[in-house]
C-alpha cells in the first residue's frame, strides 16, 4: 500500500500542465493499432486499422503477472488490462486477480492453496497475497521491457519473492505457420522464493517466514535480502494464438517439497503449450519440474474495451431554423409574454424525451433563453443525454430563443448547467472536427435556483417505484471456505412526494447460502460488522427502510439528511454537506451520524446490541491523470475509534471504476485481530458495458481479505459525491464524443 | 431493414414489431410507400439467412417503381445484413457545412442511421464503434470532379470508454475508368474510382462508381471503422 504513495500530488486539471501530466501518468492515448494481418489483402477487414487491438500482449505466468510458467517476465500489460489466472500443477493452487493501474504500475491479488500440505495446523494451507509490479523501461526496438517485481508482499506470505525481470520480443519472418510469429526472451534476478535454486550470491539476511504471524503489513525490511538466482526462458509464438514456453526456474520450492510433502521437484526445467481460444481466455497445459502435469487457465479483459460497443439508436438530426428574412413571423417573440405557451412547450419537450429514458423536470423560458431540468434515466453516458436534451430544444423551442441551459439533476438537486449556442448546434453537426468543436463551445456553471416562472412537469411527485430482483452476498477467505455466498430475492420501494425527498426501503428473502456458517468472532471490540455470520442466520429481513431528503442549501453546496433504518446493522440519523464547484477537481464532505446497532434478525429492534456511537467523516475528494480518483477521509469509525481511510480508484469513463483503500486507526494490530487493519479492493462495472445497449445500472463489489471491527464505516444509501461527480464537468467533457451521438 | 447490430442477437421477433410500428419523423411519406417499404424491407430481412436466400420475393424494377422518393439499400458486409434506408435529413451548399455538397442523413426503421456527403460516408449512429464525424477528404474532391487526387483524411470514432479515436489517414484517389453496373435491372454508366488511405500499416480501399455524368454515386463500398467494417451502398430510387 505504501507504493501508492510514491504518486506525485498533481496540478489543476486544465490548463497547459494537464497534458505533460496525463503523459506522465497515461501516457497518451495511443488507441489505433496495425491491422490484423498485415500481408492480407487491401481493401479486406484484416488489412484495415484497429483500436487498442494488443495480439502480441503478454501471456500470464501461474502468478497471474506477465510471465512463462513459475517466472515472470520484463513486460507489463496494456494500460487497464485486468487479468484473471488459475492455476494448479502438484497440489499448488493458484487464483490470481490482477489489474494494470496505469501503463508502468500492476497490481495483483492472489489466493494460494496447497493441498495435502499438514501444514501449520491446516489440512490444505490457504493463503493470500498481493503483488506490484513497476514497469521501469518500456521495450523498444532495441532495449528490453524491464520490470521490477514485489510478489506477496504483504501478509503471511508463503511466496513472497522480489525480481527484476528483462523481455525482448523479436518478430519472426513470415513462415508455413503465418504472417505473425514472434519470440519473447526473458532474463532475470529473483529473491525470496525465486532466489531459492541455483543461488549465485546473497545481499543481507532475509528473515523466517512465520505462518502464524496477523500478517497484514508490508514485509519491507525482508525486499531485496537473502540469496539472489538468474532465472530465464523462452516463449515462442509461432501464431498469434499459440504459444510454446520453456523455462528455467529459480524456486525451489522448499515449503512444498522439503517443509511438506505436496510434490517431488526433479528438475528446474519447465515446459508448457498455450493456445488464445478466444480474445479473452488463453489455455495452457504444462510439464513442470520434471515430475508433475499442469494447467493454467488465463482470462483477460479491458474496461476500456466493451464486451459489445454501446450502440444508442440514432438521435435525429439537428433542426435548423429557417434564416430570419424568409420567414420574420416565426422568429417573432409575441409570445414571450404568454402563460399558455411554457406549459405547451414543456409538454412538446416531454413527448420527445421520454421515449428515450430523459425525464423533462422543468423548463423555464424567455425570449431568447431557455433552461430545461432533466432527470436522466437511461444513458449511462451523461455526455449522450445533454446532447440529447439539446436536439429536443432546437426541435421544439421557437426560433428566437438562442442559448440553451441544460441542468441534469438527480434526486431533485440541480447539477450542473451546460450552455450551448444554438447557432453552433446547427452549424457543428456535420463538420469533421464537430466533438472538438464543441468540447470548447460548451459552457460550464453553477445551475441557479429554479425560476419561479419555470414550468413545471407537475406528473412527476407524488411517484412509486419498486422492483424485486435477486441479490447476491458474498464473503471470501474463510480458511475454512474461500467462498461463501448467500442468494434470496429482494423487493425494494420508493415514494417521492416531492422533488428531493425520498422514502425507501427494501425487504429480502433468503432462498439459501452458506454465510451463516462463517466462523463466530474473537474481536476484543465492540461487534460492529464482525458479527456477520449471526446476521446471515435469519431468512426474512428489512435491509433498510428510511425518509431522506437531499438539497442545496448554496452555490456549489449540496447537503443530504436520512433518518431510519439506513442498513443491515445499524440505523439511526445520518446528515451530509459537500462542496463541488462544477469545474473543479476537488471535492470537500462532512458526514455526522449517531446510529445504533439493530438486532441480528433485521426487523425493527435496537435492544439485543445497545450499542450507540456517534460516527462521521470529513472527506476531500480529487479527481487527477487519467481517471484517478484519490478520496481521503478523517473521523471516528463505527467501533468508537479514530483514524482515517486512503483509497485511490482508476474510474473509467464508461462506468467502470477498479481501486482500494485501505483503513489506519488508533486500534493496535493486536485489537484488530487477523488482518493488522482494514483493506481490500472493490470494483464496479456498468451493465451495458456487456449489453452493448443504453443503461445506467451497475454492479459491483468489495472484496476485504477478512471483515473485522477497526476502521468500519456506516452505509448509507444515497450519498453526495457519487451523484455529484457524474454530470460534473471532467465526467462529462471525458465523454465528449457522446453528445453528437 | 434491420441491421443486425454487431456483437448482438437481435430476433426476429423485434424486427416484426418494429415493421409493425414502422413510422417516419418526416410526414410528408404516402402510406402506400410504406407499406411497399415494409414489405422490401421484409424480403431484406429474410435475404440475411442464406437458407432462405432462394424463397425471397425478388426485387424487382417493377416494385421500385412504385415508390416516390429516394431510397438506398446498406449491407453490412461482416454480419450480411441489409437495410432499405429513407431521407432523414437533407442539407445543401453552405448549410451542409465547411465541405459543402448535397448531405443526406439516411436512416432505418430501427434508428440507424448513415450519413453521406455527395456519396461519401461521413458518419454512422446507432450501430456501436460509430463513426462520429469525418472528412470527405481527397474521396469526395475526386468524386466531385470524376477524376484520380490525393491528400489527407482525417475520421473521428466513438471507441474504447466513451473516447474520440482520430484516424489521420494519408490517401490517394485512382480512376479505374468507366464501368457500366446493373442495380436491379437498371444499367448505369459510371466512372469508377478508388481510394487507398494508409494508416499504421494498415490499408483501407473505399471504391465509388460515380455516374459518368455526376454527381450521383451509384454504388459504393467504404470502410465505417473498426468495429462496422465494409458497408456497401446502392441507389435504388429514383
Amino acid at each position: 500500500m505504501t507504493a501508492f504513495l510514491i504518486l506525485p500530488v498533481a496540478g489543476a486539471l486544465s490548463g497547459p500542465g494537464a497534458m505533460a501530466q496525463a503523459r506522465w501518468l497515461g501516457e497518451g492515448l495511443n488507441t489505433v493499432t496495425g491491422p490484423v494481418d498485415p500481408m492480407a489483402a487491401p481493401g479486406t477487414p484484416e488489412a484495415a486499422p484497429t483500436i487498442f487491438r494488443y495480439p502480441g500482449r503478454p501471456s500470464l505466468n501461474f502468478y497471474g503477472a506477465p510471465g512463462l510458467m513459475d517466472m515472470p517476465s520484463g513486460e507489463a500489460q496494456p494500460d487497464g488490462q485486468i487479468d484473471v489466472g488459475v492455476s494448479w500443477f502438484g497440489g499448488v493452487g493458484r487464483y490470481t486477480l490482477s489489474f494494470q493501474a496505469l501503463p508502468w504500475i500492476a497490481a495483483s491479488f492472489r489466493y494460494n492453496s496447497l493441498a495435502n500440505a499438514n501444514f501449520a495446523g491446516f489440512e490444505t494451507y490457504y493463503d493470500r497475497g498481493f503483488d506490484l509490479r513497476f514497469r521501469l523501461l518500456k521495450e523498444t526496438d532495441r532495449l528490453p521491457a524491464v520490470t521490477l517485481g514485489l510478489q506477496d508482499f504483504i501478509g503471511t506470505g508463503i511466496s513472497s519473492g522480489e525480481y527484476i525481470a528483462a523481455t525482448k520480443t523479436f518478430a519472426l519472418p513470415p513462415s508455413r505457420f503465418g504472417n505473425t510469429g514472434s519470440l519473447k526472451v526473458t532474463g532475470g534476478l529473483g529473491w525470496g522464493v525465486l532466489g531459492s535454486f541455483g543461488s549465485i550470491a546473497s545481499t543481507g539476511t532475509r528473515p523466517a517466514y512465520n505462518p502464524n504471524s496477523t500478517g497484514g503489513q508490508a514485509d519491507y525490511d525482508s525486499w531485496f535480502r537473502g540469496p539472489f538466482a538468474p532465472f530465464g526462458g523462452i516463449e515462442w509464438r509461432p501464431t498469434e494464438k499459440l504459444g510454446i514456453k520453456v523455462e528455467y526456474s529459480s524456486d525451489d520450492y522448499v515449503l512444498a517439497t522439503q517443509d511438506t510433502n505436496v510434490f517431488e521437484r526433479k528438475s528446474p526445467i519447465n515446459f508448457g503449450v498455450e493456445y488464445q481460444i478466444n480474445d479473452a481466455i488463453r489455455l495452457g497445459g504444462y510439464y513442470m519440474y520434471g515430475s508433475e502435469f499442469g494447467f493454467n487457465i488465463q482470462i483477460q479483459a479491458n474496461p476500456r474495451v466493451p464486451a459489445t460497443p454501446l450502440a444508442i439508436p440514432a438521435p435525429q438530426p439537428v433542426l435548423v431554423r429557417q434564416d430570419p428574412r424568409t420567414d420574420p413571423e416565426a422568429w417573432s417573440t409575441a409570445w414571450a409574454g404568454s402563460r399558455e405557451v411554457p406549459p405547451a412547450l414543456r409538454d412538446n419537450l416531454i413527448e420527445v424525451l421520454d421515449p428515450q429514458g430523459i425525464t423533462v423536470e422543468a423548463l423555464t423560458i424567455s425570449a431568447h433563453v431557455a433552461e430545461v431540468r432533466y432527470s436522466n434515466r437511461r444513458y449511462w453516458p451523461q455526455m449522450g443525454a445533454v446532447g440529447r436534451v439539446a436536439r429536443a430544444m432546437a426541435q421544439v423551442l421557437p426560433p428566437s430563443v438562442e442559448t440553451f441551459h441544460i441542468v441534469p439533476q438527480s434526486g431533485g438537486m440541480a447539477l450542473n448547467r451546460i450552455t450551448i449556442r444554438r447557432s453552433d448546434l446547427e452549424v457543428l453537426e456535420y463538420e469533421p472536427d464537430a466533438t472538438a468543436a464543441t468540447d470548447a463551445l460548451l459552457g460550464y456553471s453553477a445551475p441557479p435556483q429554479l425560476s419561479p416562472d419555470a414550468a413545471l412537469n407537475t406528473g412527476l411527485y407524488p411517484r412509486f417505484t419498486y422492483a424485486l430482483q435477486p441479490y447476491f452476498e458474498p464473503s471470501y477467505f474463510d480458511p475454512d471456505k474461500p467462498i461463501r455466498l448467500d442468494v434470496g430475492i429482494e423487493l425494494n420501494g420508493a415514494y417521492r412526494p416531492a422533488p428531493g425527498w425520498i422514502v425507501g426501503g427494501a425487504l429480502r428473502y433468503k432462498l439459501f447460502g452458506d454465510l451463516d456458517g462463517g466462523r463466530p468472532s474473537n474481536s476484543v471490540l465492540p461487534h460492529v460488522r464482525s458479527d456477520w455470520a449471526e446476521y446471515a442466520k435469519y431468512d426474512f429481513t428489512m435491509r433498510n427502510l428510511y425518509a431522506a431528503r437531499q438539497w442545496r442549501p448554496g452555490r456549489d453546496l449540496y447537503a443530504r439528511a436520512t433518518v431510519g433504518y439506513l442498513e443491515q446493522m445499524f440505523g439511526g440519523v445520518s446528515t451530509e454537506l459537500l462542496w463541488k464547484p462544477v469545474n473543479s477537481p476537488l471535492g470537500l464532505g462532512i458526514e455526522a451520524n449517531y446510529v445504533a446497532q439493530r438486532d441480528q434478525d433485521q426487523l425493527f429492534g435496537f435492544g439485543q446490541y445497545d450499542y450507540e456511537v456517534a460516527t462521521g467523516h470529513a472527506t476531500a475528494y480529487y479527481e487527477f491523470g487519467p481517471g484517478l480518483l484519490a478520496q481521503f477521509s478523517a473521523g471516528r469509525y463505527l467501533a468508537g475509534d479514530w483514524g482515517g481511510t486512503f483509497s485511490l480508484d482508476r474510474t473509467f469513463d464508461n462506468g467502470w471504476s477498479i481501486g482500494a483503500f485501505f483503513t489506519i486507526t488508533n486500534v493496535s494490530a493486536e485489537e484488530f485481530g487477523e488482518g493488522s487493519f482494514d483493506k481490500g479492493i472493490r470494483f464496479s462495472m456498468p451493465v451495458n458495458w456487456i449489453l452493448g445497449q443504453p443503461s445506467r445500472q451497475t454492479v459491483g463489489t468489495t472484496i476485504t481479505p477478512i471483515t473485522r471491527d477497526g476502521g468500519q464505516r456506516l452505509n448509507v444509501p444515497g450519498r453526495l459525491y457519487p451523484q455529484v461527480r457524474a454530470a460534473h464537468r471532467k465526467a462529462l467533457d471525458d465523454q465528449s464524443v457522446r453528445f453528437w451521438q | 431493414m434491420m441491421f443486425a447490430k454487431p456483437g448482438l442477437l437481435r430476433p426476429a421477433l423485434l424486427a416484426a414489431l418494429a415493421l409493425l410500428a414502422a413510422c417516419s419523423n418526416r410526414g410528408d411519406e404516402t402510406s402506400a410507400t410504406l407499406k411497399t417499404l415494409a414489405a422490401l424491407q421484409a424480403a431484406a430481412t429474410r435475404a440475411v439467412s442464406p437458407d432462405e436466400a432462394a424463397a425471397q420475393p425478388p426485387l424487382t424494377r417493377a416494385v421500385l417503381n412504385t415508390i416516390d422518393g429516394e431510397f438506398i439499400q446498406a449491407e453490412i458486409e461482416k454480419t450480411g445484413s441489409r437495410a432499405f434506408m429513407y431521407i432523414s435529413a437533407e442539407r445543401n451548399g453552405q448549410a451542409a457545412g465547411s465541405e459543402g455538397g448535397r448531405l443526406l442523413v439516411w436512416r432505418t426503421e430501427n434508428d440507424v442511421s448513415l450519413t453521406l456527403r455527395d456519396g461519401v460516408l461521413i458518419e454512422t449512429r446507432g450501430l456501436g464503434g460509430d463513426l462520429v464525424s469525418a472528412e470527405g477528404g481527397p474521396a469526395l474532391a475526386a468524386v466531385r470532379s470524376r477524376s484520380a487526387g490525393q491528400g489527407a483524411k482525417r475520421q473521428v470514432y466513438s471507441a474504447l470508454d466513451n473516447k474520440p479515436v482520430v484516424m489521420n489517414f494519408v490517401c490517394a484517389v485512382d480512376d479505374l475508368g468507366p464501368e457500366t453496373i446493373v442495380i436491379v435491372e437498371r444499367r448505369h454508366a459510371t466512372r469508377h474510382l478508388r481510394e487507398t488511405c494508409e494508416l499504421k500499416g494498415g490499408t483501407v480501399v473505399n471504391d465509388y462508381w460515380v455516374d459518368s455524368r455526376g454527381p450521383t454515386v451509384w454504388r459504393s463500398r467504404q470502410w465505417a471503422g473498426p468495429n462496422i467494417g465494409y458497408v456497401t451502398f446502392r441507389q435504388l430510387t429514383p
